[in-house]
């Protein structure tokens, strides 16, 4: 069989297309599930722990893990105080009195918990911390939050209280929770995922309030 | 023939390309043959040649743009112009999305209302105690998931329906567990609704999400032998469509169904 000649080939604009999208296509399929994974680490924050004034655990949590890691911090003494958050429903019950009785359930002294109420998003939730933070002269705090939501509400926070100090410190990943590894095979996983870079975008560029 | 002749012609246009080179140094006979050409092709809507000629009777600029540069401005304005379209396209869909995802209310009368629009913007509790006292339907099932620590909305909303005057016996609060999905849930609902030996049901869901549910359920109860009708509160409706691509909470909930729908469509048991 005669060899494939050299020359015609590199004049083929034809092939050495077909040979660059065959070559990208490859690479592509090898890398994406790479960049995908690092993607949605990258909406991980987790600090070092560092003693602060108090733990806030961020509403939005139908499972409490938030709560939990909140009541966990608290009891290995990283702060002595913590806030939940929670939103009013029309007949009169608050998701935040729940995650409170859910706290104390915890081993958490009812006296060192407070309610933010009323928060319907993260920029919200922000301001109304940064309000109780002033009014008890707190300085620093250890915010706890699911891990996809770390980085962005650390963020929003920070952007509020420019003067205060934070640290992130989230919830372990893993099933029922979300997991940055392979997200996209778990139908859960991949709203959230994809829910958070829009929040993201949308957090950036200032939209929706 | 005709090929013999389009060769020589080719021959010919070669020749003359290297006389405006001044590969031969006659360069007058390459003015005259790019004239003839520029009189040629005045009539063509070229993008290339309207560029050389404004490349070329620009002052103190070379003569001639190189062709791929040409060929790259080309292919960049017709980026610039799919981008364009694209950007009006996701626009209009975005604006479309109440009309593409809220169906018509359908109220049919049944044995049963499934109650699911229970959450803190809805004012569906008023709507279902309404078509309750109108005898639609006998019985009511408010049915949710947990939304914080042991805290179950329809218990709530069982409590309130008991309050604007359906009688206790006539309410029930179902549980549901915490599912990725509706479509996963949607067995244990019909499950429940059979064991009744109800046979029609009225489902009240949230505006947004009843295209949706009104395409996907009756799949999964009338399989079993159940009719169903999707409907919601038309006071939901319309507090949710005011104003609504600039309020956080309308925007997260359209785009959010939006997720929903589209993600369920690649999940086999969200489908």
């Amino acid at each position: 069989m005669a060899p494939f000649p050299l020359n015609k080939f590199r004049r083929s604009w034809l092939a050495q297309r077909g040979v660059f999208v065959f070559a990208f296509l490859l690479t592509g399929y090898f890398l994406t599930p790479f960049l995908l994974n690092k993607m949605a680490e990258g909406l991980i924050r987790d600090d070092r722990l560092v003693k602060a004034d108090v733990i806030v655990a961020l509403g939005g949590d139908n499972r409490c893990n938030r709560e939990k890691r909140a009541a966990e911090l608290y009891r290995q003494g990283w702060a002595n105080n913590v806030v939940v958050s929670g939103i009013k429903y029309p007949w009169g019950f608050h998701t935040g009195d729940a995650a409170r009785a859910y706290v104390i359930s915890q081993g958490v002294p009812q006296e060192k918990i407070s309610v933010i109420r009323d928060t319907l998003n993260t920029r919200a939730e922000a301001k109304a911390l940064e309000a109780l933070m002033r009014e008890r002269g707190w300085n620093s705090a250890i915010i706890v939050t699911s891990a996809f939501h770390s980085r962005r509400a650390t963020y929003t926070i920070e952007k509020t209280a420019r003067d205060l100090t934070f640290y992130s410190s989230p919830t372990p990943t893993g099933h029922p929770e979300w997991a940055p590894r392979a997200w996209w095979t778990r139908r859960d996983d991949v709203y959230l995922t994809v829910r958070e870079f829009i929040s993201w975008a949308n957090t950036l560029i200032g939209g929706w309030q | 023939m005709r090929r013999k002749d389009m060769e020589t012609e080719r021959r010919r246009d070669g020749e003359t390309e290297r006389q405006c080179d001044g590969a031969t140094g006659r360069l007058g006979d390459g003015v005259t043959e790019r004239q003839r050409d520029g009189e040629k092709d005045r009539n063509r809507l070229s993008f290339s040649l309207s560029l050389r000629r404004l490349v070329a009777r620009s002052p103190g600029r070379p003569v001639s743009l190189s062709p791929s540069i040409v060929r790259r401005r080309k292919w960049m304005r017709r980026a610039l112009i799919s981008l364009s379209l694209l950007s009006a396209l996701c626009v209009a869909f975005f604006f479309a999305l109440p009309a593409l995802l809220i169906a018509p209310a359908n109220v049919a009368p049944s044995d049963v209302i499934l109650h699911f629009s229970i959450s803190p913007q809805s004012r569906a509790d008023e709507y279902v105690a309404e078509l309750y006292r109108r005898s639609v339907a006998r019985k009511i099932v408010c049915v949710s998931s947990q939304v914080s620590w042991e805290l179950y909305p329809g218990d709530y909303a069982r409590e309130h329906l008991i309050a604007l005057g359906v009688p206790a016996d006539d309410v029930i609060s179902m549980r549901l567990p915490i599912e990725p999905c509706a479509a996963v849930n949607l067995p244990r609902i019909v499950e429940f609704v059979k064991s009744h030996g109800w046979r029609n049901a009225l489902m009240i869901t949230s505006p947004e999400g009843s295209r949706y549910a009104a395409r996907l359920i009756p799949r999964y109860f009338e399989r079993e032998g159940v009719a169903i009708a999707v409907s919601y509160a038309p006071e939901d409706k319309e507090e949710l469509t005011r104003n609504w691509s600039r309020t956080h909470w309308k925007t997260q909930r359209f785009v959010g169904e939006v997720m929903s729908f589209t993600l369920d469509m690649f999940y086999s048991e969200c489908r």
